[in-house]
């Protein structure tokens, strides 16, 4: 049966014609398929379940009232995503764009009524969506054209058209959009308290002038306190010339601008955001799509809301209701909407703005806008702080330590010196005690060569000499004494090498002579000088050679000797100490700078370690090897470039 | 020494070559004749001179220590007097030093007089003995040219027995007795029997009991 109708293309041709000529013949045709089908289906029955029957999908048809620049546009696509959404997309679309603002003549609505009635001949359309006013009328006028019995639901219609429009059919419900030009005028005075002249612009098409009269009749109670003027029927240029001249303390409010006088169309919304822009006086307009585009405000819904309300009364439609039941009843959400930048632009205040006004458009701040990125920002920032913290903490945590343990170095090298010299003092007093006994004697031994009956002038000469000699030999012992108990932490001073090999020398001359050991020295000339803390690098010298002392202790069958050389190579000077003792096990060799390791039965294990952390902070080195055939050398390396 | 040396020598034995040297030069300053030594072991190498003589010692030697070096020299049977000198004597090593048979301990600096005073009295101390030791060699020598039957017989010659009774405990005939005490008495020079009598106890020969009357 679908194949007849389809491919009946002079029934259709026909049916076209005849739809122009005669309404009713029309509607006999489409009542004719009808029953047709009516009778088909039953028929069907045997090859089409009924669970497929009741499945069918619902169809809707969108009617827009011009083409696709218009604010139904907004509703349309609102209505069409809610009513998917909400039918789980089991429902159908079909859209018809009715082009009244480019054809305003009434046979152009009568032509679209009849392409519609014959496009539409074989589709059985559930319910139809009448966007705008305008389409609004169409439906109106010519409903029995293309959509007899087929419920209608409109949206964003005028409420004033409505109230005017006495006889108007009953079965027909939907959204009314209020277009409250009293509310936006309530906003107006707030902001503009003091404004005297109230100016009303409008476009020059049929339909703006529907706007006029609707402001003419919305302004009427206002005559008597405003100088009012109706802007309409200028031309784009002349629009803006006009409003360009109004006092800042003028009203403006906006009406539809779809065709000015050149009969040039524009996109409403686009014209009315110029003539806001070319404004000398703040504008305001009771339409959604002119906000944010250069009016301040006024008293509205959105075109966005007003569909989504559609579509849910077409779903109720849909699903049975009957829309005589429903009455029309306007878009929810309809209140004070402001823009806050024209609010800035025209320096007005928020606080003059009633209670419930939605303020858009507000610049967000930095946080309101990236707060997200912000907080996300901030969260690093602060894991990045405490981890630099912990890091810092870490650092002066570990700074400390090495503080601490320098301390302790230091404070252990000098124990180790006082306990060193402890072990000492017989040996230091009896240092200190040789030439003051020398001295003693020879004083004595002077008198008494003078003494005798013939004075020998000679022997009292060279014994006075000694006296002197056994001075300055006590003084030296006594300075070399209280530079081993200085405790000076970093001084740096030139130290001469080869005099600290002496005066270490002649401060162990006691241990050397009771130990039988023969010392052989080769400095090198001119004495090398490093810099250096003297003290320090004498308890180097010091514990290298009694170790070499303790080492040969004991040897018996072969010469105890110690060898001590000095050298200056390049930047460096190197210092050998060379015993010929037992030598030392390539297994300690390895371990013997390490602290608390130690051969010796009451050693402590501290003094090499100290000797490698005082070489170290000189800038040198110490090691160890085995010498010739028997002994160790330990080799000291300084350097003898200047640091700062 | 061969060489006729000098009456009195004082041996100085220190390490410590000036101590050494203002210790000389204060001994010759009085007119002692002084040698000097920086080593026990050195002084050990050096003859002896035959003359009076005295060691002053530093009790810390290279070496050896002091007391054990005077161990050393008393086993050896060299008997020189020592005066110890020393930088930190305590009391323990006084004492043992002393007993060992040191003159004197004393102290560094050393008290010029003291020190003089215990040389002087180390030389006489040491003088004596060699005197004593010189006797005392002489009748060694004398009794060693005895006849075996005469060394058999001065016994009981300075115990006082006659002829007959010495005759009778040796089993010799009296003549025979007669002969060899005129002979012994002239060899061990002895003017009289008291004379003989003296030089037995010295030497400390043993003097029998039988028959004293």
């Amino acid at each position: 049966m679908k194949t007849v109708d389809w491919t009946g293309q002079p029934e259709l041709a026909d049916h076209w014609r005849m739809g122009h000529a005669t309404k009713p013949s029309c509607t006999r045709k489409s009542r004719v398929a009808r029953i047709y089908l009516a009778l088909a289906l039953p028929l069907m029955g045997t090859v089409w379940d009924a669970a497929q029957a009741q499945e069918r999908i619902p169809r809707v048809l969108l009617l827009y009232p011009y083409d696709n620049t218009g604010a139904a546009i907004i509703s349309g696509e609102a209505a069409r995503k809610r009513m998917m959404e909400r039918l789980d997309r089991k429902v159908e679309f079909h859209t018809d764009f009715l082009d009244l603002l480019r054809f305003q003549d009434e046979a152009h609505r009568r032509q679209a009524a009849q392409y519609l009635a014959q496009k539409y001949a074989q589709t059985s359309i559930d319910v139809i969506i009448a966007l705008n006013t305008e389409t609004y009328r169409f439906v109106d006028a010519y409903r029995d054209v293309f959509a007899p019995k087929i419920p209608v639901v409109f949206c964003c219609v005028m409420r004033s058209l409505l109230d005017e429009t006495a006889d108007r059919p009953t079965d027909i419900t939907g959204i009314i959009t209020d277009y409250d030009v009293a509310k936006t005028l309530e906003l107006a005075e707030r902001l503009q308290p003091t404004a005297r002249s109230l100016v009303f612009v409008s476009g020059a098409s049929i339909i703006d002038q529907v706007w006029q009269d609707m402001y003419r009749r919305q302004a009427a109670p206002y005559q008597s306190r405003y100088n009012v003027t109706f802007l309409s029927g200028l031309s784009r240029e002349e629009l803006f010339d006009r409003v360009a001249r109004l006092s800042r303390d003028t009203i403006v409010v906006l009406g539809a601008l779809f065709v000015d006088r050149t009969g040039r169309q524009h996109v409403a919304y686009e014209l009315a955001s110029d003539v806001a822009k070319a404004s000398s006086a703040p504008t305001y307009a009771p339409i959604d799509t002119f906000l944010g585009r250069g009016i301040v405000g006024g008293h509205m819904g959105t075109f966005e809301d007003a569909g989504v309300e559609v579509a849910d009364l077409a779903i109720e439609v849909l699903g049975g209701a009957d829309p005589r039941s429903i009455p029309p009843r306007s878009s929810k959400g309809q209140r004070f909407r402001v823009d806050a930048r024209q609010l800035a632009r025209w320096g007005m205040a928020e606080t003059a703005l009633p209670d419930d006004t939605l303020i858009l458009f507000k610049e967000p701040t930095l946080w309101e806008e990236h707060r997200n990125s912000v907080i996300g920002a901030l969260a690093i920032m602060a894991i990045q702080m405490a981890l630099i913290g912990a890091l810092v903490m870490q650092i002066f945590r570990r700074r400390r330590l090495e503080h601490e343990m320098q301390v302790a170095q230091s404070e252990l090298a000098r124990v180790t010196r006082v306990t060193m010299m402890g072990e000492m003092t017989a040996s230091i007093a009896h240092e200190v005690n040789q030439p003051l006994a020398a001295i003693v004697a020879s004083g004595s031994a002077g008198l008494r060569w003078l003494a005798n009956a013939t004075p020998n002038i000679d022997e009292a000469r060279s014994a006075l000499k000694r006296v002197v000699n056994d001075g300055y030999r006590a003084s030296e012992v006594i300075s070399s004494i209280r530079a081993m108990f200085k405790s000076d932490a970093q001084a740096r001073n030139p130290v001469d090498v080869n005099q600290l090999v002496r005066e270490v020398l002649a401060l162990l001359q006691s241990q050397i002579q009771a130990n039988d050991i023969i010392v052989k020295t080769n400095l090198s000339e001119p004495a090398p000088v490093v810099p250096g803390d003297k003290v320090q690098l004498q308890q180097v010298m010091l514990n290298l050679i009694t170790n070499a002392i303790e080492a040969m202790s004991d040897v018996s069958g072969r010469e105890r000797s110690l060898r001590i050389s000095t050298q200056a190579q390049g930047g460096e000077v190197l210092l050998d100490i060379a015993d010929t003792g037992h030598g030392i096990e390539p297994d300690h060799l390895k371990r013997i700078f390490e602290a608390f390791y130690t051969t010796k039965t009451h050693g402590m294990g501290m003094g090499l370690s100290i000797c490698k952390s005082i070489m170290r902070a000189h800038g040198g080195r110490l090691s160890a090897s085995r010498a010739g055939p028997y002994g160790s050398v330990f080799h000291v390396v300084l350097t003898s470039d200047v640091q700062d | 020494m061969k060489v006729p040396g000098p009456q009195n020598v004082v041996f100085v034995i220190d390490d410590d070559a000036s101590v050494r040297e203002s210790l000389g030069s204060l001994l010759r300053s009085v007119g002692l004749h002084v040698e000097l030594f920086d080593s026990a072991a050195q002084f050990l190498k050096a003859p002896l001179p035959e003359a009076a003589s005295c060691l002053v010692l530093d009790v810390r030697l290279p070496g050896v220590s002091g007391l054990d070096f005077q161990a050393e020299l008393v086993r050896n049977n060299i008997h020189v007097p020592i005066i110890f000198i020393t930088g930190h004597g305590d009391i323990p090593m006084t004492v043992r030093a002393m007993k060992a048979g040191a003159i004197e301990f004393l102290t560094k600096p050393v008290r010029e007089q003291d020190l003089l005073d215990a040389v002087q009295a180390g030389l006489n101390s040491d003088r004596a003995r060699r005197e004593s030791d010189k006797v005392m060699s002489g009748l060694q020598g004398r009794y060693d040219s005895l006849t075996p039957r005469e060394k058999e017989i001065i016994g009981f010659v300075a115990s006082g027995l006659m002829n007959k009774q010495i005759a009778a405990e040796v089993g010799i005939s009296e003549i025979t007795v007669k002969v060899h005490r005129g002979n012994l008495m002239r060899k061990m020079g002895a003017r009289s029997l008291a004379d003989l009598v003296r030089m037995v106890d010295q030497m400390g020969l043993p003097r029998p009991h039988k028959g004293t009357v």
